[in-house]
């Protein structure tokens, strides 16, 4: 059932991601609104995978790496739904959808089943930790496109006469305004994660911090997102240098979540 | 002086401190920290492991260059909250309420209109709509030559929030140090039904007393069904303190018990290989029927005898018993864990008569012979023996300090982000004919989004009292 679900929700996902390229080469209002439409779907389709799979698991079904990166694109496309009902940046999921359906179409490749819980897994702070950790890859993940959105744009307007592409991408006030909202979300979710992490931690291994790989991943990841912050709140870096941090940052992210998992050994041996 | 104190209170250092922190963090997740010196030399070489040994890079978060960056940090942080503070006290002090030239010239978001009716008429249309868009608190204040004035503003307080998360990272440091100084921790093994009241410190593995006693009463553990994946394991601990008994309670991971300060934790199990039991069995090659199949019990070190079919008699010494079997590199049994997970053991059988010989006997592969000589196959049915709890002890005085910050910085950095300090002053002049109106606007934080809004209130003021 949430294997269905889940695979519907993939098609949405393609079909949307199909919808919103097209608009961004058409520049037909309609396409952004098909794409728009299409991912809502997406997202109920999904959100009913995630809690099918809930139900048949009898937890929080983020264990393993198919798992994760199906939490991660849902996370992605709930923080992208709720910046294109503030802020209306169609064109934002010109790049959204497809990132999120690339690290989708991968989790088909890796195994569905349900994993059983290992003692240390067992425990209050997971839901908590894992949601907010999420959320804020979510959030990081929408910042990465807004960046690059911004530096495409400005490209644009350094050209004599502006492409086509001109048009259809938001003012660059517009993405760093999104910019700074997303990372404003995304920094308190990722402290939220670290220090949920920590109280598990103390609660399970009788220690709060004891700079396990993916520990001190996240913690290198809040470094320079708060160092980000303060470029950018106290030394008034904006634009160009905000965005190539934010794909700077981005990246750290991924490794936090994948890397660490793929190529480092640690306490979190799940994404 | 000045020079050091604006040094230490710069954002740029902040912001170099960060960055070098993340990076030299790097360094301690490439590099595996705190292992055997003689695997660093296999892994490095000598000059390498030289090299790194004197940067500190196999415990890099406890290097002399790594507490310096984290007390530098301290010292930064500490010095912009101290020059913050004395700024913003005397803004706060300095805060006009009413619109002067002076303020108009400081905030850039100012608007001017000049309107055709009267102070008095536009008084209450301004009020209501800086009361639906601003809210916060309105201070109105009737003005001399006719004029009038209004001052709102919004989260008065969020200046403070700076403080708040900034201090709780010194509140989080503070503990670590505390943790480091003060805390000790430590695991001890309990076999069920035994006592003890000594632990060994992890680091340094001295030996260290609790200050009482902790009683294993029972040890239990449940596997997934059809594997070898524990899905629980809890044990049943009494303390006695000076004989007497205090408590009684069932841990389990992620369910500690605390007692006087120590808290203990559910970290691992085992088996006890030297005082269990062993079941051989023992039969014939090639034989049909399970009568002539024998078991015996056997301790792990002991030895039984028994007489084959062909009336000789033969002796089985136990040699060794792993409970989780596997060969090193170089092709040396050992036992991973102490949990039994792969169960071997290696007998000696001596056939009067002949020459004795060895062999592994594997309860995971009984087809398994290594020895075909012996006209007997030996199988290891089982292994009963206690277990034992492996339990982690600490004492950790820091970590209320630790959580104390870790909420305040929760807290703190959702509100530090999210409230910003926003203010509006208007003036209305009397003019003839009518009257002018001045707005001036400033946010500390969030300035697109309050520019939007300063925005939205002009055209409001214009629609409703130009009309």
């Amino acid at each position: 059932m949430n294997i269905l679900c889940f695979k519907l929700a993939l098609a949405a996902y393609l079909a949307a991601t199909v919808f919103y390229l097209i608009f961004l080469v058409s520049m037909k209002k309609g396409m952004a609104r098909m794409g728009q439409a299409f991912t809502i779907a997406g997202f109920v389709l999904h959100t009913a995978a995630i809690l099918t799979r809930y139900a048949e698991a009898g937890h929080l079904p983020v264990i393993s790496l198919y798992e994760s990166l199906s939490f991660f694109a849902w996370a992605t496309i709930l923080v992208f739904l709720i910046c294109d009902y503030r802020s209306h940046i169609p064109s934002l999921g010109s790049f959204v959808l497809p990132l999120t359906s690339i690290s989708l179409i991968y989790t088909l490749a890796l195994p569905s089943h349900i994993e059983p819980l290992n003692p240390a897994l067992q425990s209050a702070w997971r839901g908590i930790h894992t949601i907010s950790a999420f959320l804020g890859y979510g959030a990081f993940a929408v910042a990465f496109c807004a960046a690059i959105i911004y530096l495409l744009q400005e490209r644009q307007l350094k050209r004599k006469k502006p492409g086509a592409l001109y048009y259809r991408l938001p003012s660059l006030e517009t993405l760093d305004f999104l910019s700074h909202k997303v990372l404003a979300f995304g920094f308190p979710c990722l402290t939220i994660a670290i220090i949920t992490g920590s109280m598990w931690a103390s609660s399970a291994w009788g220690s709060y911090w004891s700079w396990d790989p993916k520990e001190t991943w996240s913690l290198i990841t809040w470094f320079v997102y708060a160092a980000m912050i303060h470029t950018r709140v106290a030394a008034g870096w904006r634009g160009k240098k905000a965005s190539y941090l934010a794909i700077i940052g981005f990246l750290f992210v991924m490794f936090t979540f994948l890397g660490v998992s793929l190529l480092l050994k640690g306490l979190h041996t799940y994404g | 002086m000045k020079r050091i104190i604006k040094f230490f209170s710069s954002i740029k250092l902040a912001i170099i401190l960060l960055i070098s922190l993340a990076f030299t963090s790097i360094i301690g997740t490439v590099i595996a920290q705190k292992q055997n010196p003689v695997l660093y030399v296999q892994h490095y070489g000598e000059g390498l492991y030289k090299l790194f040994r004197s940067m500190g890079f196999f415990d890099v978060y406890h290097s002399w260059w790594f507490i310096l960056l984290l007390i530098l940090l301290s010292i930064n942080i500490l010095f912009c909250a101290l020059r913050r503070l004395l700024r913003d006290l005397r803004h706060l002090r300095l805060s006009p309420t009413r619109l002067d030239d002076e303020t108009a010239r400081k905030f850039n978001l100012s608007h001017s209109m000049m309107l055709d009716k009267a102070v008095s008429e536009c008084k209450d249309k301004v009020l209501s709509i800086i009361k639906k868009d601003m809210g916060g608190t309105i201070k109105q204040e009737q003005g001399e030559e006719g004029g009038f004035f209004f001052f709102s503003e919004k989260n008065r307080h969020s200046w403070t929030f700076f403080y708040l998360t900034h201090l709780s990272i010194l509140i989080i440091l503070l503990g670590g140090i505390l943790s480091a100084v003060l805390g000790i921790k430590g695991y001890m093994q309990i076999l069920e039904g035994e006592k003890t009241d000594k632990f060994y410190e992890y680091a340094s593995q001295n030996e260290y007393s609790l200050g009482f006693t902790v009683r294993c009463d029972k040890f239990e553990i449940e596997y997934y069904p059809n594997t070898m994946r524990p899905k629980d394991y809890k044990s049943t601990l009494s303390i006695l303190d000076q004989g007497r008994e205090i408590l009684k309670k069932i841990i389990e991971v992620n369910k500690p018990l605390h007692y006087r300060g120590m808290t203990i934790y559910q970290s691992s199990y085992g088996e006890d290989t030297s005082s269990g039991n062993l079941v051989l069995q023992v039969k014939p090659m090639n034989a049909e029927s399970t009568e002539l199949f024998q078991e015996f019990n056997v301790a792990a070190g002991g030895s039984f005898e028994f007489t084959g079919a062909d009336g000789i008699k033969r002796q089985v010494k136990v040699l060794r018993f792993l409970p989780d079997f596997a060969m090193d590199g170089q092709g040396k049994a050992f036992s991973k864990s102490n949990q039994l997970k792969n169960p071997a053991v290696q007998i000696m059988v001596t056939k009067e008569g002949d020459t004795p010989f060895a062999l592994w006997c594997f309860q995971a592969y009984p087809d398994f012979h290594m020895i075909k000589k012996g006209e007997y196959i030996y199988t290891l049915k089982g292994y009963k023996g206690r277990m034992y709890t492996g339990l982690q002890v600490g004492k950790d005085p820091g970590i209320w300090v630790v959580w104390l910050g870790c909420i305040l910085l929760m807290i703190g950095v959702v509100l530090v982000l999210y409230s910003s300090h926003q203010r509006i002053w208007i003036r209305l002049t009397p003019e003839k004919p009518g009257c002018g109106l001045q707005i001036v606007g400033h946010a500390d934080k969030n300035k697109i989004g309050f520019e939007n809004k300063f925005k939205y209130i002009c055209q409001e003021l214009t629609d409703s009292l130009k009309q």
